[in-house]
C-alpha cells in the first residue's frame, strides 16, 4: 500500500529524516503565516478534490496514518513518529480536508477502529486514508443536539439491511463528504440510552438528501440531511444492535480530544509567541497600541491563548501520571477554550471599535477580524456545549451528586411524552 | 473546618511530586502546625514564631541550599506552604538565599546565606525596593559616604521586617541600582508594624533614615542593576504563584466536600447546576492557575528567552484567577462563611493580598506588552 515499507523498528529519527526528504521532494512549502482567525471556511467541491489528490500522495509516500495498524493501511508507528512527521511537515502545505477532514481521521476512524467489524475496517480504514472517503458526523437531530441520546432519528431492521427515516442537523462539510456517521434509534420500547444503534450512511445512497444551511456568518458549511426510507446493508453498522450509547462515549471523547488540539501532541508546551497578532494589528489600525485599557486587553488574550495550551499540556501529564478521573478530565480543555475563545472576541471588538464594525468593500482583513466574533462561539456549543462539559466534570471528575433525572426507568416513548406534558416533576 | 491531620488523606498527588511533597507535609504533621495553629498566632498579631521557623528551616525540605534546587522543585513546596497557610517569609527567605549565593562576598555566602537556610537567622525581601517595579513607586536613595553608604527612604508593606534578623533591599545613588543586606537592629532603621486585611501575616513599613551602611554590606557589585535581581524577580514571582494556588487548592476541596454534604430542599447542594457549574469553573481556574505554575517555574529553570513574559503571565493570571475561586468558594459556603470561626476567610484574606504582592494582574499585563515592545504610535501613524 506504501511505496517504501518502512521496517518496525524505524527510529523516530531516522524516521524524521525520511520524511523530510519526501516533504522537500513532494509538497510545497507555506509561505503565508496561518492566519489565527477563523474566517469564512466554506470550501468548494473541486477546491476539495484537489485535497483530496494531495492527500493520496502523502498516503502514497507513507505518511497517512502513522500510527495506524498496518493491516488497514497504516504504519503501526508510535505517536512519537507521528509528532516528527508533523512537526517537519508543518512548514508545508499539508491536504486541507476542511472540518470533514478533520472529523473523519480524529474521530471517525478511531471510532470505527475500536468498535467496528473486521469487514467494516477493511472496506473503510484505507479509503480514508487515501483520502477516498470523507466523512460527515450525523449525530444532532433537529429536536436532540446536547441530549444526544434522544435522537429520533430511527433505523428499522428488515432482513439484512436496514431502513432509515428522519433527519439530522448541523453536519459540518456534509455536503462534500461521502459517509455520515449516524446515530439511529433501533428501539422505541427501551429505556432511551439502550435503544441506540450507529451506522454509516453513504450520502449519494437513494433517499439521502444534503442540505447546506447557511450560517450566522453568511458562510453554508454544516448541513440538513433528510433521509426517507434509506437501505442500510447490516454490514455498514457499527458496535451491537442498541449497544450504541457505549459507542458515542467513544465518539464524544474523541471530539473532545479533537477540539482541544489532541492530548499528546502538547506535551511539550511551546512559548507564547508573538503577542496576540490580530489584536496587535489591529490597535496598529485604530492608533491605540499606547492606549492602556487596548493594552490590557491585549495582554489578556495572549495570556489567555498561552494558558489554554499551558493547560493542556498539564491535562496531558496527569493523564499519563494516572489521574483518578481518567481521560474524563479533557473536558476542561474543551471547556477552557469554549470559555475563552467569546471572551476573547469580546475583548477584540473592543480593540477593533468602529473599524471592527465598518469598513471599505473588499478589506478582508476587516471581515475576517468581524468573523471571527461570530465564529467565537462555535466552541462553546459545538461538540458538546460548555454546560454539558461542565455537567461532565461536575460529576465524573469532581464526584458532585447527579442531578435527578427524569428519564430513568421508562421507555423512550413514554420521556417523549412527559417531556412534552412537562409539570414541573413527575 | 476539618483540621488537617494527614494532609494527603483524600488527595490524588502526582506521583514524581511525592519525593517532595511528602516530607513538606510530613513536617507539617509531626510539628503540629496546623490551621488551629495558624488562626491562634494570627488572633495574636501573627508576629512569626521564630522557634518554629527555626525548626522549618532546619527540617532542609524547606529552603533550598547554595541556590542549588530547580525552581519547579521549590514551587511545589511552595505551594503546599500556601496550602497549610504558612506564616513567614518563606518566598523572602528563597529569595535572599539565592541573592547571596549568587552575588554576596564570602562571607554571605558562607555564614549568613547557611544561616537563614537552617533557620539559625532570619531575613526577608523588601521586593518594593527594585526601582520600577510592581509599581510600587518606592524609592531608597544610597549616597557615598566615608564608612560606606547613608540610606534614606521608605518601603511599604515588608514581610516580617518586625521579627526577622537582616533585610534585602536595593537603593538608588548617582551611579545606578545597588542591594545591600541590613541588620534590622542599624541606627536609623525604623519598622512600624501596619494592620493589614490579610491577618495572618505581618507587614511593616520600613523607614531609613541616615542608615550607615559598610561597603560590605553591598549584596553583588555597586550599581549591579535591576537586571542583576532579575532572577531573584523571577524567583519570587514562581514561588508566590505557587503559594497562591495551594491556598486556593485548600479552599476548593473545602467547598468541593460542602457542595457534597450540605443539603438543601432534599437534595446535596452541590446538585443544584448552579453550584455544580460555579465550582467546575472555580476548578477549570484552578488547574489552569497550576498549568501556568508549572510553565514558568519550566521556563526560569530552563532559562528560555521568554521566561521573564510566561513568569508574568502567570502571575497575571493566577491573582485574577485565585480572587475569583476565593468567591466562588465565598458563594458556594453560604452563611458559614461569614462566622469568624469558619477559617475561610483566612484564606480569602490571604489570597486577596497576593494578588497584589509582586505585582498587581494589571502591571504584569502591562509588563507583557512592553516585553513584546509594544510601543505607542506617533499619532498621526494609523491608517
Ligand atoms: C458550528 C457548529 C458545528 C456543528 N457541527 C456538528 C456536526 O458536525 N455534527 C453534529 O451532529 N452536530 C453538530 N453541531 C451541533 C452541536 O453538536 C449541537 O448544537 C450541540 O451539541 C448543542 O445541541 P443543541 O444545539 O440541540 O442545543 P440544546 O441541547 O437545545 O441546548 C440549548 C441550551 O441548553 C443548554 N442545555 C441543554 N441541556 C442541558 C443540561 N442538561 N444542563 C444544562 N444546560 C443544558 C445548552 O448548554 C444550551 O445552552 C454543530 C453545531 C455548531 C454550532
Amino acid at each position: 500500500m506504501t511505496e517504501t515499507a518502512a521496517p518496525a523498528s524505524i527510529s523516530v529519527e531516522q524516521f524524521r529524516a525520511q520524511a523530510r526528504a519526501w516533504l522537500e521532494a513532494n509538497l510545497e512549502r507555506r509561505t503565508d503565516a496561518l492566519k489565527r482567525t477563523r474566517g469564512l471556511v466554506h470550501r468548494t467541491v473541486e477546491d476539495i478534490a484537489e485535497q483530496r489528490a494531495l492527500q493520496a500522495l502523502v498516503h502514497r509516500g507513507g505518511y497517512a496514518g502513522i500510527t495506524w495498524p498496518v493491516e488497514y493501511g497504516g504504519r503501526g508507528l508510535t505517536r512519537a513518529h507521528e509528532l516528527a512527521y508533523l512537526d517537519e511537515a508543518k512548514d508545508f502545505i499539508t491536504p486541507d480536508l476542511g472540518i470533514a477532514g478533520v472529523v473523519t481521521l480524529a474521530v471517525i476512524a478511531q471510532t470505527a477502529l475500536r468498535h467496528a467489524s473486521e469487514d467494516f475496517k477493511q472496506r473503510h480504514l484505507g479509503p480514508i486514508l487515501a483520502g477516498e472517503e470523507l466523512w460527515a458526523e450525523f449525530l444532532s437531530d433537529p429536536s436532540a443536539g446536547s441530549d444526544l441520546a434522544g435522537v429520533t432519528t430511527t433505523a428499522v431492521r428488515e432482513g439484512d439491511h436496514w431502513v432509515l427515516n428522519g433527519s439530522k442537523v448541523w453536519s459540518s462539510g456534509a455536503y462534500y463528504a461521502d459517509f455520515g456517521l449516524c446515530l439511529a434509534r433501533t428501539d422505541w420500547d427501551v429505556p432511551k440510552h439502550k435503544g441506540l444503534t450507529w451506522f454509516a450512511v453513504g450520502t449519494a445512497l437513494p433517499g439521502v438528501t444534503v442540505e447546506p444551511l447557511t450560517e450566522i456568518t453568511g458562510d453554508a458549511e454544516f448541513c440538513r440531511e433528510e433521509f426517507h426510507d434509506v437501505v442500510i446493508a447490516d454490514s455498514e453498522r457499527i458496535g451491537g444492535v442498541g449497544e450504541g450509547w457505549a459507542v458515542a462515549q467513544s465518539v464524544l471523547q474523541y471530539e473532545r480530544e479533537a477540539s482541544s488540539g489532541g492530548l499528546t501532541s502538547v506535551l511539550t508546551l511551546t512559548g507564547p509567541g508573538p503577542l496576540a497578532p490580530d489584536l496587535v494589528e489591529m490597535a496598529r489600525r485604530t492608533g491605540r497600541t499606547g492606549d492602556p485599557h487596548t493594552r490590557q486587553l491585549i495582554a489578556t488574550s495572549h495570556t489567555g491563548d498561552f494558558a489554554v495550551r499551558a493547560l493542556g499540556a498539564r491535562l496531558a501529564r496527569l493523564m499519563l501520571a494516572g489521574h483518578p478521573a481518567g481521560p474524563a478530565i479533557i473536558s476542561y480543555s474543551k471547556l477552557a477554550v469554549g470559555l475563552m475563545e467569546p471572551e476573547r472576541a469580546k475583548k477584540a471588538m473592543h480593540v477593533g471599535g468602529a473599524a471592527a464594525l465598518a469598513w471599505e468593500p473588499g478589506d478582508r482583513d476587516a471581515l475576517t477580524f468581524s468573523l471571527g466574533y461570530l465564529n467565537s462561539r462555535v466552541t462553546a456549543i459545538a461538540g458538546g456545549t460548555n454546560e454539558i462539559q461542565r455537567n461532565a466534570l461536575g460529576e465524573r471528575v469532581l464526584g458532585l451528586p447527579r442531578e435527578p433525572s427524569f428519564d430513568r426507568g421508562k421507555t423512550f416513548r413514554q420521556v417523549q411524552d412527559a417531556g412534552q406534558n412537562w409539570a414541573g416533576d413527575s | 473546618m476539618a483540621d488537617d491531620a494527614s494532609r494527603a488523606a483524600g488527595r490524588w498527588i502526582e506521583p514524581d511530586r511525592r519525593p517532595i511533597t511528602d516530607p513538606v507535609l510530613g513536617f507539617f504533621d509531626e510539628s503540629g502546625w496546623s490551621l488551629t495553629e495558624v488562626r491562634a498566632l494570627a488572633e495574636a498579631g501573627a508576629v512569626l514564631d521564630r522557634p518554629r521557623w527555626s525548626e522549618l528551616g532546619a527540617s532542609g525540605h524547606f529552603l533550598p541550599a547554595g541556590g542549588e534546587q530547580s525552581l519547579a522543585r521549590s514551587a511545589v513546596v511552595a505551594e503546599e506552604f500556601g496550602r497549610a497557610l504558612g506564616q513567614g517569609p518563606f518566598v523572602e527567605s528563597v529569595v535572599v538565599q539565592l541573592a547571596l549565593s549568587q552575588l554576596g562576598s564570602e562571607s554571605h555566602r558562607t555564614k549568613v546565606g547557611p544561616d537563614i537556610v537552617a533557620g539559625r537567622q532570619l531575613a526577608t525581601w523588601a521586593a518594593s525596593s527594585i526601582p520600577g517595579y510592581w509599581g510600587s513607586g518606592s524609592d531608597v536613595q544610597a549616597e557615598s559616604s566615608p564608612a560606606g553608604f547613608v540610606l534614606n527612604g521608605s518601603l511599604p508593606m515588608v514581610l516580617d521586617a518586625g521579627a526577622v534578623d537582616w533585610i534585602l533591599m536595593s537603593a538608588r545613588d548617582g551611579a545606578g541600582v545597588s542591594q545591600f543586606l541590613i541588620p534590622t537592629g542599624q541606627p536609623g532603621l525604623r519598622l512600624d508594624r501596619l494592620d493589614s486585611l490579610d491577618i495572618t501575616r505581618a507587614f511593616y513599613t520600613v523607614t531609613l533614615t541616615n542608615v550607615e551602611v559598610p561597603v560590605t554590606s553591598l549584596v553583588g557589585a555597586r550599581a549591579v542593576g535591576t537586571d542583576g535581581v532579575a532572577r531573584q524577580v523571577r524567583t519570587a514571582l514562581v514561588l508566590a504563584t505557587a503559594m497562591t494556588t495551594g491556598s486556593m487548592g485548600h479552599i476548593f476541596d473545602v467547598a468541593l466536600q460542602y457542595a457534597k454534604d450540605r443539603t438543601a430542599f432534599g437534595r446535596p447542594i452541590g446538585s443544584f447546576q448552579a453550584i455544580k457549574h460555579l465550582l467546575v469553573d472555580a476548578s477549570l481556574k484552578l488547574e489552569t492557575s497550576r498549568a501556568m505554575c508549572d510553565a514558568a517555574a519550566q521556563a526560569v529553570d530552563e532559562e528560555t528567552p521568554d521566561a521573564d513574559e510566561i513568569v508574568s503571565m502567570a502571575k497575571a493570571y493566577v491573582a485574577d484567577a485565585g480572587v475569583d475561586v476565593a468567591h466562588a468558594v465565598w458563594q458556594s459556603l453560604g452563611g458559614i462563611s461569614y462566622m469568624w470561626e469558619n477559617d475561610f476567610h483566612l484564606f480569602l484574606r490571604r489570597i486577596t493580598t497576593d494578588a497584589a504582592l509582586f505585582g498587581t494582574a494589571q502591571w504584569h499585563n502591562e509588563r507583557i506588552c512592553e516585553l513584546h515592545s509594544l510601543a505607542a504610535q506617533p499619532t498621526g501613524e494609523q491608517s
